[in-house]
């Protein structure tokens, strides 16, 4: 039943999160700006997160989508913890993102641990929004 | 219009005992993605406290609400916390944050519930879609106090927070005055008070000027949310209200009341939902815009 027009799809939720000890945020912030700008939910969990606090977001928001942002140098561990824990807590089905300082080279490593997408620096971020939207809520039926 | 079934709930308290939160997740978001007028929560056998904190931005609520949770789990009470920031009305986007304030508190207590809420759509709908996420979380049996935060800003936030049984007004030490003629109809429906960031200067006046206003002397706290300082006494405060609230008919009498102003937010957000899609003649009076208005989400109701 409906009083207006035909319903929206429900805006995507997206985790905007920064694993480990690296605190170097602003990129992180740009990121959650710009999608909330373009219509998103953006939960930002902060610096300084575990995966375990990471997942807990991802399952408890219900998000479409996890973007873990690195700057350290250990989005390979990360990115893997996280993989496996997505998986054995039924939410493989997230699109999950990493962005920041990634050598080109770990992408093959990182999409074999789960990651759908990096964005490098220097990612437009009109590259991103139209990346999420064309693959959220999409991963695993294509 | 669906309403949840009981393998439904099963299923969610199922999984919510083992501390495994995706069934409840999701049904927050079926219930945070319908209009409130096509999700029928049905009546929890055993109610839970609501407790809506509010208050001007800056007075520190979420990190109250992290000290609240702490203070609250480690007295054995099981927790959830709505956490609502607003959505921007030109994009529908938001960036919720209040989760990042309450992080620190949440760690190595995975069977506390944190959900954020975007404050999508109008007034009367979003009230109404807390009001029904706060019933489902208490039809689950999971929890003995649910937390719903929110920016106390305006007419909208007060009506968040009537959906509450206790309603908590956070504030700090000079805001006084400004809490008083700016959020009147803040005052009016706080139930408690909090004097937040209590080390600052300011602190007895703002504390006597509440007391006057409350009428009821043992109505204003004074924390200091950082520091963790008057939590427990806080939390101490609202399990003694809750306690007089269960015993004999109160609670039921307050449930009764709000529920005539919960039905009819429901109505004013089908209004305003069946207006926004009507062409209204400007040259038009507005008795008869709003005759108009009436009759067809009337119509439309009913079909």
């Amino acid at each position: 039943m409906t009083a207006g027009a035909e319903r929206p799809e429900a805006p995507l939720k997206v985790v905007v999160a920064k694993p480990g000890l690296d605190g170097h945020d602003r990129g992180a912030k740009v990121v959650a700006r710009a999608l909330r700008d373009s219509g998103m939910e953006v939960v930002y969990t902060g610096i300084y997160q575990t995966p375990e606090s990471i997942l807990r977001a991802v399952v408890q928001e219900d998000a479409d989508v996890l973007g873990l942002s690195s700057l350290s140098g250990a989005h390979l561990e990360y990115a893997k913890e996280l993989g496996e824990l997505l998986r054995a807590n039924d939410r493989a089905d997230v699109l999950f993102i990493v962005g920041g300082t990634v050598p080109p080279e770990d992408a093959e490593a990182l999409n074999d641990y789960g990651v759908h997408a990096v964005f490098g620096p220097g990612t437009p971020t009109g590259e991103l929004v139209d990346y999420i939207k064309a693959n959220a809520r999409r991963v695993g039926s294509a | 219009m669906f309403e949840f079934d009981e393998m439904q709930i099963d299923a969610v308290v199922a999984k919510g005992r083992q501390g495994l939160w995706g069934p409840l997740a999701r049904a927050v978001s079926l219930v945070e993605n319908s209009p409130p007028w096509e999700v029928s929560v049905p009546r929890a056998p055993r109610p839970c406290h609501i407790v809506g904190v509010t208050g001007p931005p800056g007075a520190g609520k979420s990190t109250l609400t992290g000290r609240l949770i702490e203070s609250c789990a480690d007295a054995g009470q099981r927790v959830a916390v709505l956490a609502i920031d607003p959505s921007s009305p030109l994009t529908g986007g938001a960036v919720l944050g209040d989760r990042l304030r309450m992080e620190t508190h949440l760690s190595g207590r995975p069977e506390v519930f944190v959900r954020s809420l975007a404050s999508r759509g109008s007034h009367g709908a979003v009230a109404g879609a807390t009001r029904n996420i706060a019933r489902l979380l208490e039809l689950s049996g999971l929890f003995d106090i649910v937390l719903i935060e929110t920016v106390g800003a305006g007419q909208t936030e007060v009506a968040i927070v009537e959906v509450a049984d206790t309603v908590l007004l956070v504030t700090v030490p000079g805001l006084g005055d400004a809490v008083q003629s700016i959020k009147a109809g803040l005052m009016e429906v706080a139930d408690a008070f909090v004097v937040n960031m209590a080390d600052r200067p300011g602190v007895r006046e703002t504390t006597r000027h509440l007391r006057l206003a409350a009428g009821r002397a043992n109505a204003v706290y004074q924390t200091v949310a950082t520091e963790g300082q008057g939590v427990d006494e806080l939390r101490v405060g609202l399990q003694k209200r809750w306690q007089d609230l269960t015993e004999g008919d109160r609670l039921q009498e307050l449930r009764l009341h709000k529920w005539s102003s919960d039905a009819s937010l429901v109505a004013e957000a089908w209004v305003a939902d069946c207006a926004a899609t009507m062409d209204l003649e400007p040259q038009d009076s507005m008795h008869n815009a709003v005759n108009r208005i009436l009759k067809e989400a009337a119509v439309r109701w009913t079909q």
